[in-house]
């Protein structure tokens, strides 16, 4: 049997995944003691998870939401 | 610094908030869904429950619900993770019992901090905790100081709570009742053991002296806000409905009612175990005892035969 996500199961766990990215690559860029070469390429992995994350949530806002609106 | 349950079905994520609370120096344990959650925190309760809600088989909202809903675990503080944008499942995680929110993706100042916050609440809430079974100790002190009624404390516990549960009466009533057990006679620590010990009657000033341990009760309770549905019940089970006991003299429904189920278990057991005064009577001796204290107006007689029918009868005359 071939189990099926919904659209929301999905949305949740991709964002988890980039979170997780995102947030390893802080605590990596928090460490005072990286090179300048490896910053820049951590800073390159924090990019693309951030990028990834807003990507995200164009293509997939909350039901009953749009992108940008916080309140009603 | 406290022992901290993370729960997350992706140990990515588990690991990521490890990696963010490491500087702090808590102890943290894992968990990968809310049914294995709940095994670890009954085996050895955390400070502090960090949980993602979206989890399979036993969710986040269902495990928090169940830690809230144990007695034993109710004060453990529970953050749950939600995404920033979902006000719907900050509704349910409200209604479920949770403490505090934390979004993802983290903001790793934010979520130390208030883990470090809710770990202090946590400390205060153990110290009260333990400040309560200081006065339990006392009152096991005081039985223990008077050797003819062995086991009373416990027995009261154990009949009062029974009766608050045959009443219908809500999870905090029966707690206080179980708690009242242990804790009505916590005064007679304040009398005199040439008073309390005493084989034979009592003078008039013994009796006013033996009288105060319900007030010195209370102000000994009094102190500890986690007490305060105890305390009633310190107070007032010596008082009658005809208004002719003490400290306060209250008539009727002015006798908290947890008093009254406190007063008719204690009298009961009182009856039925031998004391310096009296010797110990037979249980159908104090049901009737109780039923023509009820016919005088001392006692509500519905109350006394919720007792002799569903209590005494499963305590007095078992199988």
């Amino acid at each position: 049997m071939t189990a099926v996500m919904t659209d929301e199961r999905a949305r949740h766990d991709l964002k988890n995944q980039l979170a997780i990215i995102r947030g390893f690559a802080e605590l990596l860029l928090a460490d005072a003691t990286e090179s300048q070469q490896r910053r820049r390429d951590l800073e390159e992995i924090h990019k693309a998870a951030v990028s990834a994350l807003a990507l995200l949530d164009r293509l997939y806002p909350v039901a009953g939401t749009e992108p940008g609106e916080h309140a009603r | 610094m406290g022992s901290v349950l993370i729960v997350d079905d992706m140990p990515g994520s588990a690991r990521l908030i490890e990696s963010l609370l490491a500087p702090d120096g808590h102890t943290i344990r894992t968990a990968g869904d809310g049914g294995e959650a709940l095994e670890l925190v009954r085996g050895a309760p955390p400070d502090l429950v960090l949980m993602d809600v979206m989890m399979p088989l036993v969710d986040g909202f269902e495990a928090c619900r169940a830690i809230k809903q144990n007695p034993e675990t109710r004060l453990i503080p529970v953050v749950l993770v939600t995404s920033l944008d979902d006000t719907d499942s900050r509704v349910r995680g409200i209604e479920a019992g949770a403490d505090d929110f934390v979004s993802k993706p983290f903001n790793g100042v934010e979520l130390r901090a208030r883990v470090r916050s809710l770990l202090r609440i946590k400390q205060y809430t153990d110290e009260l905790d333990s400040a309560e079974s200081v006065i339990v100790s006392l009152a096991l002190t005081i039985e223990a100081r008077d050797g003819t009624t062995g086991g009373h404390c416990q027995r009261l516990s154990r009949y009062g709570s029974a009766l608050g549960r045959v009443l219908g009466l809500d999870a905090d009533a029966v707690s206080a009742l179980s708690r009242g057990g242990f804790l009505h006679d916590v005064g007679k620590v304040g009398i005199p053991d040439a008073v309390l010990l005493k084989p034979g009657p009592l003078t008039v000033t013994e009796y006013a002296l033996m009288h105060e341990h319900t007030v010195i009760g209370d102000r000994l309770c009094g102190t500890l806000r986690s007490l305060r549905n105890v305390r009633p019940i310190v107070r007032h089970h010596h008082e009658r409905l005809d208004g002719s006991g003490y400290p306060d003299g209250l008539r009727g429904d002015a006798v908290p009612l947890l008093a009254q189920v406190m007063s008719i278990a204690d009298a009961f057991d009182a009856m039925t175990t031998a004391r310096p005064y009296l010797p110990a009577r037979p249980a159908a001796w104090a049901a009737e005892e109780l039923r023509r204290e009820a016919s005088r107006g001392w006692r509500r007689m519905d109350l006394v035969d919720a007792f002799l029918d569903k209590v005494a009868q499963s305590i007095a005359f078992p199988g």
